[in-house]
């Protein structure tokens, strides 16, 4: 079974096309990067399947189960099944409560005994000393705090769980404990993960898989091996050929696409594929027609271009010709 | 090679209701002719105190020693006059965040042309030319319209570049850049980090470049300086530094970043544990000591000093030497 489906996900804030159109699907135990850049709505998705939002049009199945309407009430038997943690951990923790009751305020919203100690359980998981408990989120570094939302998070242990940026308020050094403990912690403990991320090279430590969203769709899914060998989307080849790498040989004979500054409105995105204002190989039938999202070659590696042919060959923005994959 | 900006033994400390708190000790450095020096360390480690103090961008409330060159003209303790004919002039910024450093109730145009005639005396009309001129230097394309276009009226990487063309207005001869692709996304940073390197082809600027991030260090800098707990711990050209690290804090910085095909199935981050220390005074001792894992007794009795060399470093025990 999969953790999780979203099929034909919209989500619309007035007339702003957050979210348009997005199928995704994540097996159990898998974790799926959503990559993209500012406004590409990918917090939004987020956001629709932990139903922080009810999503304008679409469905959300969690484990199976169609969440995507449910009133409060109705939402509450499926709360154990999906969390989330968020980018900032000093504004997603109330400062009023101590870090034991933030940690088993899940709990005690499912009515559950014993919360002490699973509180005690889910703090040693992440590394934090059962003392801890006793404190509150000012007192913790940034780094502390982030596990600290990651034990409230698993301590329901859930099917699912929604990682919204989890590293990108910390330093590096502390980047990487956190990283460490998310790949830890989803080995020992099996969920499936949502991992949204603007952070390439935190994409491929942790995922099985890539999904690359662009203004409100997704533009290109597959394996993680898949994506960064063979990018098929010029705009996933753009993202991967401007990330600079910390390495000054490697670095200087990488020639990054230029796409230009001006990202297109969300209230009235681009008619044919949203990414032509930008594409640097786009042809007519790109600023008209809608592109699918198609399976290439084998893998579950789908993309939305109509530049690239069935077998997955098509154009390389990274090459001055472009070449045949 | 002379240098352009000479920093010696600078130090910076502030009043605080809890008594004084050293941000900056010690800090020597040097930036040559059209040379990009970058200054790297975690939040906290003081690169951008030492980036503001170097023009006396600083609140008052902090006490600044040392000594700072540019073209040996000694900026510490200069009086106003002075700082404002180099502020902006021989020596100019750009931040982490144009659209709360540009004005927003002014057009591009007239906030460049400001700086053109503050400092140059241009005439309107000159400075409008000039204006127009420097948009097109960083890269700003239809630039004769962009120029009557107030800041909300362009994207994020579009400000930031009207900002460089600010900064570079008066052909400043240092560059100071804090932060300046944090707040962008990845696509329009290649785009901010290509304008940066062309100035100093084109026009010979030097550039202080204060970042925290790797990948932009090895992309653009000549020399890398880094910093952590307010010192400088090790400093070397840039192929040097990445190649032979020998401060514990700079090999574990670069062991924590993920690379290129390392998956967590077969690999693990480098983790630094503990946090940066916040200090009063300087101790005896390396403030990294607590936190490294190569620690000796003399880490924890004596403090480092950094070594003058090409490549320096401040460390009793070195990765890859004993």
């Amino acid at each position: 079974m999969n953790a999780l489906e979203v099929e034909d996900l919209v989500m619309h804030f007035g007339p702003v096309r957050a979210v348009d159109g997005v199928t995704l699907r994540i097996r159990e135990g898998a974790v799926v990067a959503l990559v993209g850049e500012s406004g590409s709505g990918k917090s939004t998705v987020g956001r629709c399947i932990v139903r922080l939002l009810e999503p304008t049009g679409g469905t959300v199945r969690l484990a199976g189960a169609d969440i995507t309407h449910l009133n409060r009430r109705q939402l509450r038997e499926h709360r154990r099944d999906v969390s989330i943690v968020f980018q900032d951990p000093a504004g997603s923790l109330d400062p009023r409560l101590s870090v034991g009751d933030i940690v088993g305020e899940p709990l005690r919203l499912m009515r559950r005994k014993d919360i002490a100690g699973q509180v005690s359980e889910s703090l040693r998981r992440v590394g934090l000393r059962p003392e801890v408990a006793q404190r509150a989120p000012h007192e913790l570094s940034g780094g502390q705090r982030q596990r600290v939302s990651i034990a409230r998070a698993l301590i329901s242990k859930p099917r699912l769980l929604v990682a919204d940026e989890p590293t990108s308020a910390l330093d590096v050094s502390v980047q990487a404990a956190v990283l460490n403990l998310l790949a830890d912690l989803q080995r020992d403990l099996g969920f499936a993960c949502l991992f949204i991320t603007h952070d390439l090279s935190a994409v491929e430590y942790l995922a099985d898989e890539v999904a690359v969203m662009y203004l409100g769709q997704l533009v290109e899914q597959g394996p993680r091996a898949r994506i960064f060998g063979t990018p098929a989307h010029p705009y996933t080849q753009a993202l991967l050929s401007a990330a600079p790498v910390p390495d000054p040989v490697a670095q200087r004979e990488r020639k990054p696409v230029l796409l230009g500054d001006d990202l297109p409105s969300a209230i009235d995105p681009p008619d044919g594929c949203r990414f032509h204002t930008r594409c640097p190989v786009a042809v007519d039938r790109c600023r008209t027609i809608v592109p699918e999202a198609r399976v290439i070659g084998s893998g579950g590696h789908q993309v939305a271009c109509h530049l690239v042919a069935d077998d997955g060959t098509g154009p390389d923005v990274r090459t001055a010709e472009g070449v045949a994959r | 090679m002379s240098s352009v900006l000479e920093v010696r033994d600078l130090s910076v400390s502030f009043r605080t209701e809890d008594g004084s708190l050293s941000a900056v000790d010690r800090v020597s450095l040097e930036v040559g002719a059209s040379e990009v020096l970058a200054i790297v360390g975690e939040s906290g480690c003081g690169k951008s105190v030492t980036a503001m103090s170097l023009a006396g961008l600083l609140p008052r409330s902090a006490r600044v020693d040392g000594s700072v060159r540019l073209d040996g003209v000694e900026l510490i303790g200069a009086d106003k006059r002075t700082l404002r004919s180099i502020r902006g002039r021989e020596i100019a910024y750009i931040f982490q965040e144009p659209m709360t450093s540009l004005n927003p109730v002014f057009t591009v145009g007239s906030q460049i042309g400001e700086v053109l005639r503050t400092h140059l005396g241009a005439s309107r009309q000159a400075a409008r030319a000039r204006s127009i001129e420097l948009l097109k230097l960083v890269g700003i394309p239809s630039a004769e319209r962009r120029v009557d276009d107030y800041p909300h009226q362009l994207s994020g990487g579009m400000r930031q570049r009207v900002m460089i063309a600010m900064a570079v207005a008066c052909d400043p001869k240092v560059l100071i850049a804090d932060e300046p692709t944090t707040a962008l996304d990845v696509t329009i940073q290649a785009g901010i980090l290509d304008v940066l390197r062309g100035l100093r082809e084109r026009l010979g600027t030097s550039i202080v470049l204060i970042t925290h991030d790797l990948g932009v260090v090895a992309d653009l800098a000549d020399r890398v300086a880094v910093m952590y707990a307010g010192r400088v711990v090790e400093t070397a050209e840039v192929h040097e530094l990445f190649a032979h690290p020998q401060h514990p804090y700079t090999t574990g910085l670069l062991g924590a970043s993920p690379a290129a095909g390392r998956h967590a199935d077969t690999h693990r981050l480098d983790e630094i544990p503990g946090l940066v220390p916040t200090l009063s005074v300087q101790p005896d001792a390396c403030t990294f000591a607590d936190r490294c894992g190569q620690a000796v007794d003399t880490c924890t009795t004596s403090q480092p000093q950094l070594t003058r060399s090409d490549h320096g470093l401040a460390c009793w025990n070195p990765v890859g030497v004993s």
